[in-house]
């Protein structure tokens, strides 16, 4: 279990404060690019991340 | 959702799919294997497109959704593995920032930051639950 969990376990750099960084992300249809931070700016944004499994 | 259903007239939502948390391949959990979700760590751009697919469609999962490349640049910028939330304020500043799943990922505190600026919104008739995005969530 640790063998595959710890090498992507990371504390968290960000705070509340800082600057949220950008991200380039894919599309459901696998072929659109947008960046996170298109998303920001007239509301907050909420951010879920996860995966599947 | 409920946090997406009771809040997205206020506040935007994006749901970033990132490598996966328990694969076949890794530390595949026995919960996946009853509920029938079973999915090698993806080693293709279209593998993970095809899993972030599957999900969407075998949930009916109505919150907008971004994918992260196989450089995992999104995932390595917000420490997001296995699953964190975040709520970036109209500045581009984090204005909440939750801790690493499983153990210290709670939405109800994203919820409370929400309600905070906008209300809560009242569920008389529904039964208290914390709202998550994962199935196998509390």
């Amino acid at each position: 279990m640790l063998r595959y969990a710890l090498p992507h376990m990371h504390r968290g750099k960000l705070h509340p404060g800082d600057d949220a960084p950008d991200a380039r992300l894919l599309a459901l249809n696998g072929k659109d690019y947008f960046h996170l931070r298109e998303r920001t700016g007239n509301r907050p944004l909420m951010v879920v991340f996860g995966s599947y499994t | 959702m409920k946090i997406y259903n009771d809040y997205k007239d206020h506040a935007d939502f994006l749901t970033v799919y990132v490598r996966e948390a328990h694969p076949t391949d890794e530390w595949q959990m026995k919960s996946n294997v009853k509920e029938d979700v079973c999915y090698a760590q993806p080693k293709t751009l279209e593998q993970r497109i095809a899993i972030a697919n599957d999900f969407v469609q075998r949930l009916k999962y109505p919150v907008p959704f971004g994918i992260d490349d196989m450089t995992n640049a999104a995932n390595d910028a917000y420490s997001a593995w296995p699953e964190r939330i975040y709520i970036i304020d109209e500045r581009g500043h984090i204005a909440y920032a939750g801790g690493m799943g499983p153990f210290n990922y709670h939405p109800e505190e994203a919820r409370a930051w929400l309600a905070s600026r906008f209300g809560e919104v009242a569920h008389p008739d529904a039964p208290e639950a914390t709202p998550t995005y994962r199935r196998d969530d509390g």
